[in-house]
C-alpha cells in the first residue's frame, strides 16, 4: 500500500515538473541569462538542427534563444485554432486573420529612429504599403524592400514550367502560345514514353487545399493579366472582374481536356496531396506544369542533388492569343501582411524588436545571407564576394544547411535585398557573376545556348506595376460575405474544373460548363468584387 | 431501482424523505460527484459558446461586445445547398458504417465463437483488432496506395486477372467513395467491435447449449436460437448509443481521401464546420452547424430509446 502511494506521488510530481517546463516561455529569462521566445513558422521545410551555427551565435551575441513550432498540415486551420484558443507564440508568422483577431501588436507605435534605427530605416520607404487597413503596421514584410540596385537572377513566381531536357531536345525553341507549349509536351512524351523506367507524365495540375491557384489561376496569365489573384483588373479603368467563367478560362480548360484525352495529364492529378505532387516532380517524370516556383522548389532541389539537372524546369510565359503581351513577371512588390508579427501574448516585445533591429544590420545580414567570411564565401581584390566551388556545393547539401543556415526562420524575417552599401549583392542570387558561376554546368550550357544570363531573362521583360498592384494581397476580412463568396468560387472550381477536364464527351463538357457558370452566377460574386474594387480605389488614392 | 418512496400529501415529509434517501446513498453520491463536475465544466459551461450563433462573432472583442444578428447564420446555413448535401452525405455514410459495422462484427463474433482451438481463435482475434490502433492518417495512406491508378495493388490485380482493361480511378469517381469509406471502416474496426459481443456470448449460460444439443439442435440452430438472442440486449444498447452518433460519420477519412472530384459525396458536416468555421474564420456559422448536429443527435437518441422496448431502455 505504502509503496503504491509513493509511486503515485512520484508520478504526480513528475507530471507537475513536466507541465512547468512546457509552459515556460514568453520572453522569460532562462538560466543562462538569455531571453527565450516562442516562434511559429507556417512552413515545415528546412528546419535547423539543434547545434545550428547561426542560432548559437544569436544566443551568444544577442542573448536570444528560440523555441520553434513548424506547421504540420493546413495553415488556415492552424491559425483558426490559435485564434479560437486566444494564445499565441511570441513571434508569429503574420496573417490578416491574426490582425483582425487583435492578436498582433501595432509595431509602428514601437519603432522609432533612436531605439531601432535599422528597422526604422527599413520600414520608412514602405510604411504605407506595409500598413494594414487601419493604418498600423502589424507585420514586417519579409520580402520586397530593396536597397540599391536590384540585380536578381532567380525567378520564384508564376509561369508554365517545362523540363529543360524537353527544350534541349527540341533545339531551344521560343514558346509564345499555349498551343506551342502543349504541342511540345505531346511530341516529347510520344518520343520518350518512359523516364527512368517509369511512365513519363505530360502535365500535372495540383488542387490540394490551399494551393487551388495552381488549377484556377492560369487563365488570368494566359489573358495577359499580372498576378492579381482571382480577378483581372482592367488597366485603364482599374475595375476588377472575375475570370473563372470567362471564355479564356473555358478555352484553357478545354485545351487541358484535349491533353487529358491524349493521355498526357496524370490520371491521379486531382486526387493527390501536395506531398505526392512534390514526390512525383522529384521523380523527374513530370514533363510540364503550371505553378509558382516557390511552391515546388524543394522538389527541384531534390532533382539537383540527385544529379538530374535536365529534369529541372525552365519557365515559359505563353498566352492564348498571339497578340497578347505576357505579364507573368512583375516588378518587385512589397510582400505586405507576410512575415513576422509580434503577438499580444509576448511579454517582452521591446526585446524582440531589439533582436530584429540587430539582425537588420549589414553585418548580420551578410552573415545570414552569405555566411562567414573565409569559411562560407571569399572576398576578391575588389572587395567583391564570391564562393569557391566547394562552398557552392555546400549550399546545396541539406545536412549542411540544417547545421549552418536557418532558412525556414530567415524566410519570414525582414531582410536586405538588392545590394549592401559596399556594392555587394545582398546574397549570391543578387551578385550576377556569382549567380552565373553558381549555376550547374548543365545550366550554364543551357543558358549559353539560349543566349541568356539568368532565369528572369526567360520571362517577359520587367513591366512597371500598376498603382494598386497586386490585387491578390487584398484582405477579404474573415467571416465577411466577400470571404464566403471567395471560398464558394474556389469550391466550385475544385468541384467542376476537374470534372470538365476528365469529361468523356463534348456534350458532357458543355453541360458541366453550363452548370459551373450557372452556379457562379448564383454566388454572391458582387460582394467579392465590391471589396476588391473598394480596396483598389483606396490604394490608388493613398499609395504614392 | 424499482423501490419508490411511498407518496404522501405532506410536503415536509417528502422533503425529509428525500434527504433521508440522499443520506442513505451518500457514498454513491460522493462517488458520482467528480463525474458530474467534469460534465458541468466540459459539457455544460462551454454551451455559452452557442451565443456565437446569434452574433457576428469576431475574436478580437469580448463575449458580449459582439454585434447581434439574430437568425442570420441559421438562414444562411440552411439555404446553402452544400450544407444540405453534406447532411445527406453524413447520414448516408453513417448508415453504411452502422449497418456494415454491426453486421460484420456480429458475424465475426459468431464465427470466432465457434472456433474450438483457443490459439487459433486468439490469433485471429488479435490480427483482426490490430488495425483499430492505427490512426486514420495511416489507414488513408494505405487505402490511397492500394487504390492508386499508378501501380496500386488493387488495380494491378484487376488488370492481371483481366477484370479491368485499364486502371479504375477509384478515388476520383463519386460512385465508389461511400463504398471505400465503408470498407475501410470495417477493416479498421471489425475486430475491435467483436470484443464486446464475444464478452456477451461468453456470459450465456452453457446449460442452454447443452439442453439444445439434447433436443438435437445443430451448430446453426444453436447460433440462431441461443447465441443471437443471448446478445440481443448488448446489440440494442450499442445500437441506441450509436444512433446518437449518426451525424458523426467520421471526419478523418473523408477529409483525407476527399478531393475536388468527389467532394459532392465526400464532404460531411464536420468538414463543413472545419472549412467555414475554422479555416474561413466564420466561427458563428460553424457554431450553427454544431448546434444543429447536437440537437439532431439528442433527438435521435430519444427516438431510438422510445422504440427500443421497455427491457432495452437506456434512459
Amino acid at each position: 500500500m505504502k509503496k503504491t502511494l509513493t509511486r503515485v506521488v512520484a508520478a504526480a510530481a513528475s507530471l507537475f515538473v513536466l507541465g512547468g517546463t512546457l509552459s515556460g516561455c514568453g520572453g522569460d529569462k532562462t538560466d543562462a541569462g538569455t531571453r527565450k521566445y516562442s516562434v511559429f513558422i507556417g512552413d515545415s521545410t528546412e528546419e535547423p538542427s539543434v547545434d545550428n551555427k547561426i542560432l548559437a551565435r544569436m544566443k551568444d551575441e544577442l542573448g536570444c534563444e528560440f523555441d520553434f513550432e513548424y506547421l504540420a498540415g493546413n495553415l488556415d486551420e492552424k491559425l483558426g485554432v490559435m485564434i479560437a484558443g486566444g494564445e499565441y507564440p511570441d513571434l508569429v508568422m503574420g496573417d490578416t486573420r491574426l490582425i483582425q483577431a487583435g492578436a498582433l501588436i501595432p509595431l509602428d507605435e514601437y519603432i522609432n529612429e533612436t531605439d531601432y534605427p535599422n528597422l526604422y530605416k527599413h520600414l520608412e520607404p514602405i510604411k504605407k504599403r506595409a500598413a494594414y487597413d487601419d493604418g498600423h503596421i502589424y507585420i514586417l514584410p519579409n520580402y520586397g524592400r530593396y536597397y540599391g540596385e536590384k540585380r536578381d537572377g532567380g525567378y520564384y513566381g508564376p509561369a508554365f514550367w517545362i523540363q529543360k531536357r524537353v527544350l534541349v531536345d527540341a533545339g531551344y525553341p521560343e514558346i509564345k502560345t499555349l498551343d506551342e507549349y502543349f504541342k511540345l509536351i505531346e511530341d516529347y512524351v510520344a518520343k520518350n514514353p518512359t523516364t527512368d523506367g517509369m511512365p513519363t507524365i505530360g502535365y500535372e495540375i495540383l488542387t490540394s487545399p490551399g494551393r487551388e491557384y495552381v488549377m484556377t489561376s492560369p487563365a488570368g496569365y494566359l489573358s495577359g493579366s499580372p498576378n492579381d489573384g482571382a480577378v483581372i483588373v482592367d488597366q485603364k479603368t482599374y475595375k476588377a472582374s472575375i475570370y473563372a467563367d470567362s471564355p479564356n478560362a473555358k478555352k484553357y480548360i478545354s485545351m487541358v481536356r484535349d491533353m487529358n484525352e491524349k493521355g498526357l495529364v496524370d490520371p491521379e492529378t486531382f486526387t493527390q496531396s501536395l506531398d505526392q505532387y512534390l514526390a512525383k516532380i522529384s521523380s523527374g517524370r513530370v514533363v510540364a506544369l503550371f505553378d509558382q516556383r516557390w511552391n515546388f522548389q524543394t522538389a527541384e532541389t531534390t532533382l539537383h542533388t540527385m544529379g538530374h539537372d535536365e529534369y529541372q524546369y525552365a519557365p515559359v510565359v505563353p498566352v492564348l492569343d498571339e497578340g497578347t503581351e505576357p505579364w507573368y513577371r512583375d516588378d518587385s512588390v512589397v510582400n505586405a501582411q507576410n512575415g513576422f508579427g509580434i503577438s499580444t501574448s509576448c511579454k517582452d516585445p521591446e526585446g524582440l524588436l531589439k533582436f530584429l533591429d540587430s539582425i537588420m544590420s549589414e553585418e548580420w545580414q551578410k552573415y545570414l545571407q552569405w555566411g562567414e567570411e573565409g569559411v562560407d564565401y571569399m572576398v576578391d581584390d575588389n572587395g567583391m564576394f564570391y564562393r569557391t566551388q566547394e562552398q557552392r556545393d555546400e549550399q546545396d547539401s541539406p545536412e549542411w544547411k540544417a547545421a549552418n543556415k536557418i532558412n525556414a526562420f530567415y524566410g519570414l524575417l525582414p531582410k536586405i535585398e538588392g545590394e549592401y552599401s559596399d556594392g555587394n549583392g545582398s546574397s549570391a542570387g543578387y551578385q550576377p557573376d556569382e549567380y552565373f558561376a553558381g549555376l550547374s554546368e548543365y545550366d550554364q550550357k543551357f543558358f549559353t545556348s539560349y543566349g541568356k544570363k539568368a532565369w528572369i531573362d526567360f520571362l517577359n521583360p520587367r513591366r512597371e506595376n500598376p498603382p494598386y498592384y497586386p490585387a491578390w494581397q487584398i484582405d477579404l476580412v474573415d467571416g465577411s460575405d466577400a470571404a464566403f463568396a471567395n471560398q464558394k468560387l474556389t469550391d466550385l472550381a475544385v468541384t467542376y474544373v476537374p470534372q470538365m477536364i476528365m469529361s468523356a464527351t463534348d456534350k458532357d463538357f458543355e453541360s458541366l460548363w453550363k452548370k459551373y457558370t450557372d452556379e457562379i452566377k448564383n454566388t454572391n460574386v458582387k460582394a467579392y468584387l465590391d471589396r476588391i474594387n473598394e480596396q483598389i480605389e483606396w490604394r490608388i488614392e493613398n499609395w504614392d | 431501482m424499482k423501490t419508490r418512496v411511498k407518496k404522501t400529501t405532506d410536503a415536509a415529509r417528502t422533503k425529509r424523505g428525500l434527504l433521508k434517501r440522499m443520506s442513505l446513498q451518500k457514498q454513491l453520491i460522493i462517488m458520482s460527484m467528480p463525474f458530474v463536475i467534469h460534465r458541468i465544466i466540459f459539457s455544460y459551461i462551454p454551451l455559452k459558446g452557442w451565443l456565437m450563433a446569434f452574433q457576428n462573432y469576431k475574436p478580437a472583442y469580448g463575449w458580449l461586445d459582439q454585434e447581434w444578428v439574430g437568425l442570420k447564420w441559421f438562414k444562411q446555413l440552411f439555404s446553402d445547398a452544400v450544407f444540405i448535401t453534406d447532411i445527406r452525405n453524413t447520414l448516408a455514410m453513417s448508415f453504411i458504417n452502422l449497418t456494415l459495422g454491426f453486421v460484420t462484427a456480429i458475424i465475426l463474433a459468431l464465427l470466432l465463437n465457434e472456433i474450438r482451438n483457443i490459439y487459433a481463435k486468439r490469433f485471429i482475434q488479435t490480427v483482426s483488432y490490430m488495425p483499430h490502433f492505427l490512426s486514420w492518417v495511416i489507414v488513408a495512406g494505405l487505402v490511397q496506395n492500394m487504390l492508386s491508378t499508378d501501380s496500386g495493388i488493387v488495380n494491378d490485380i484487376l488488370m492481371k486477372c483481366g477484370i479491368a482493361d485499364r486502371p479504375i480511378p477509384f478515388l476520383s469517381d463519386t460512385k465508389y467513395f461511400w463504398g471505400i469509406v465503408g470498407a475501410s471502416n470495417v477493416w479498421k474496426e471489425v475486430g475491435w467491435n467483436t470484443i464486446i459481443y464475444l464478452a456477451a456470448i461468453s456470459s450465456i449460460d452453457p446449460s442452454l447449449y447443452e439442453a439444445a444439443s439434447m433436443d438435437g439442435a445443430g451448430r446453426y440452430n444453436k447460433m440462431l436460437h441461443i447465441t443471437l438472442p443471448g446478445i440481443k440486449t448488448t446489440f440494442m444498447m450499442l445500437l441506441i448509443m450509436n444512433i446518437g452518433h449518426l451525424l458523426e460519420a467520421g471526419f478523418e477519412i473523408q477529409y483525407l481521401l476527399g478531393n475536388g472530384l468527389v467532394s459532392e459525396v465526400s464532404e460531411t458536416i464536420d468538414i463543413y464546420v472545419l472549412k467555414y468555421g475554422i479555416q474561413l474564420g466564420n466561427y458563428s456559422l460553424g457554431t450553427v452547424a454544431g448546434i444543429f448536429k447536437s440537437i439532431v443527435s439528442i433527438t435521435l437518441v430519444f427516438i431510438a430509446n422510445r422504440f427500443a422496448g421497455n427491457e432495452n431502455k437506456l434512459i
